[in-house]
């Protein structure tokens, strides 16, 4: 005779709470800083040095919009799956549907361009002590095994190592922001040599605006951790907008450094632009520090996004938007175990087409709809509860200025994306498209729909 | 065999024991739980988290 399996005995299962506003710190920086060792220079190569601080700057400001409307959200809506949860108690199942791929996609392709960073650095590490030809798979591969089994086995510990590799990859910037002797210009910084006009007018600083998402990419995933934190309504806000202080910190120091020793045809295509500064400056342990410390962002931020990625595929499965069997949570390690498993094939078949430009613009794209529709929820939540009618952790402050200003310079990116990446932003736009009439004709019939609305919210005003 | 293609033998090997320890834990944790309790979590967690208190009940 079979032995009776083990029940709830009326108990739901729940994911643990034990995440603290440093862990929330780890989450939100540690998927971004990979973006201030490679990829942020790519806005020098569209529009010279100086296109490089204003994309810095004005897309600091949209993520700075985008940190702040977050925060009072997610202090609300405290539940994993973070704006996709916010989409579906504020605006609807085919807007929640959308944002919730979104982030399942945003976030796996940006796991599969961290590891495929750290095969390629395997590879340079091999080629500098004389292997040439050193195959990067295993180490994507053992990458993305190694973080979806630590993810597996219980987010305290997960992000407890994001924590201390984060940080000491942003000890690194810091540390070679000194070594550059920032105060004496002339001594090593050259930027009154090297910084030129605009070498493309101001259409190059519009087109530098896509790839300036890079300092900031992946911050608002901070909110994905709402349902393991303790205090959501006051971590996740703390977390979220120190993160933000830190990239913007971090952004305008590896600016600095970067363009003041390199002329800007160099940066605009350098592949790890960091390490080439180490490298300039003629001391090997800075350069050894600058090889780890881009090594620790690109695990953290692959060791983030797989955290991210599975709490967005559980919270879709959970109602079922997404097979139901996904929205399981492991007994005794308390993570959703089967979207973590699920989605390690899936970052990794990204990862060996080893097209880190197209994964990476797709993961751009998919934030960028995101943010898009963060203007709208916004909106609709001040509209529908406005202060005082529902408890908020924090209330971001000159509503709807923020909201306004994050449309407007989504739009921008929406342009610079165009001219650089046209094909790739219609044929993501046509595969929204396209899944989201699968999810209407084919999915929607499966969702409880009395099931959908869980706050215990009074009846939204006008309704 | 040179120290690198050990390092390959190593990468693929550790791959390889951890996905295969995430399937077979994934396997076991199926055949000794019922299928309800693993999918029984609600939105939101745990009775402590903050949900939005709604602040007429709140008064009351």
């Amino acid at each position: 005779m079979a032995s009776e399996k083990i029940s709830s005995g009326g108990k739901p299962i729940a994911m643990l709470k034990v995440l603290n506003p440093f862990h929330i710190w780890a989450l939100g920086v540690g998927i971004v800083l990979v973006g201030e060792f490679m990829g942020w220079n790519f806005t020098v190569g569209k529009g010279g040095a100086y296109a490089s601080l204003i994309a810095c700057w004005v897309i600091g400001l949209l993520y700075t919009c985008v940190a702040m409307i977050d925060s009072e959200v997610t202090s609300t809506v405290a539940a994993a799956g973070g704006q996709y949860t916010q989409a579906k108690h504020i605006i609807g199942p085919l807007m929640a549907f959308n944002v919730g791929l979104y982030l399942v996609m945003a976030y796996t392709m940006l796991c599969a361009a961290d590891a495929l960073v750290v095969g390629d650095l395997m590879k340079s590490g091999a080629e500098v002590m004389g292997y040439a030809n050193l195959d990067t798979k295993p180490f994507v591969v053992l990458t993305v095994a190694f973080l979806a089994w630590l993810n597996y086995r219980g987010v305290f510990a997960t992000l407890t190592l994001n924590l201390v590799i984060t940080f000491l990859a942003f000890l690194s910037l810091i540390v070679l922001f000194f070594a550059v002797d920032p105060l004496n210009q002339g001594v090593v910084l050259q930027h009154q040599g090297l910084l030129t006009d605009l070498p493309y007018g101001w259409i190059g600083v519009i087109a530098s605006l896509q790839f300036g998402m890079w300092y900031y990419l992946g911050i608002e995933g901070t909110c994905q951790a709402a349902e393991e934190v303790r205090s959501a309504g006051r971590s996740i806000p703390l977390g979220t907008m120190g993160g933000m202080m830190t990239l913007l910190v971090a952004a305008t120091i590896t600016w600095f450094v970067a363009t003041g020793l390199m002329p800007w045809q160099y940066l605009g295509q350098a592949v790890t632009p960091m390490y080439d500064a180490a490298t300039l400056l003629g001391s090997s342990q800075l350069q050894l520090m600058l090889f780890v410390a881009t090594a620790f962002a690109a695990i953290a931020s692959a060791n983030g996004c797989i955290n991210d990625a599975s709490r967005a595929w559980f919270s879709l499965a959970r109602d079922r938007y997404m097979p139901v069997f996904f929205g399981a949570i492991h007994p005794k390690y308390r993570t959703p175990y089967r979207s973590v498993l699920f989605l390690v094939p899936i970052a990794v078949s990204f990862a060996f087409t080893g097209l880190l430009d197209q994964v990476i613009t797709f993961s751009i794209l998919s934030g960028l709809l995101g943010y898009t529709f963060m203007t709208f929820n916004m909106i609709k939540f001040r509209k529908m509860w406005p202060l005082g009618s529902i408890h908020r952790g924090y209330i971001h402050p000159f509503h709807p200025i923020p909201a306004i200003t994050l449309l407007t310079l989504c739009c921008a990116t929406y342009f610079a994306t165009f001219l650089g990446y046209g094909a790739s932003l219609l044929s993501i736009m046509a595969f929204y498209i396209l899944a989201s009439i699968w999810f209407v004709v084919r999915r929607y019939k499966y969702v409880k729909r009395a099931d959908q609305f869980t706050m215990p919210w009074p009846r939204p005003k006008g309704y | 065999m040179g120290f690198w293609d050990i390092i390959v033998y190593v990468a693929w090997s550790l791959s390889a024991v951890m996905l295969v320890w995430m399937v077979v834990d994934s396997f076991m944790i199926s055949s000794q739980y019922d299928e309800e309790y693993l999918m029984s979590s609600r939105e939101g967690g745990e009775d402590d988290v903050v949900h939005g208190v709604h602040l007429e009940e709140g008064n009351q």
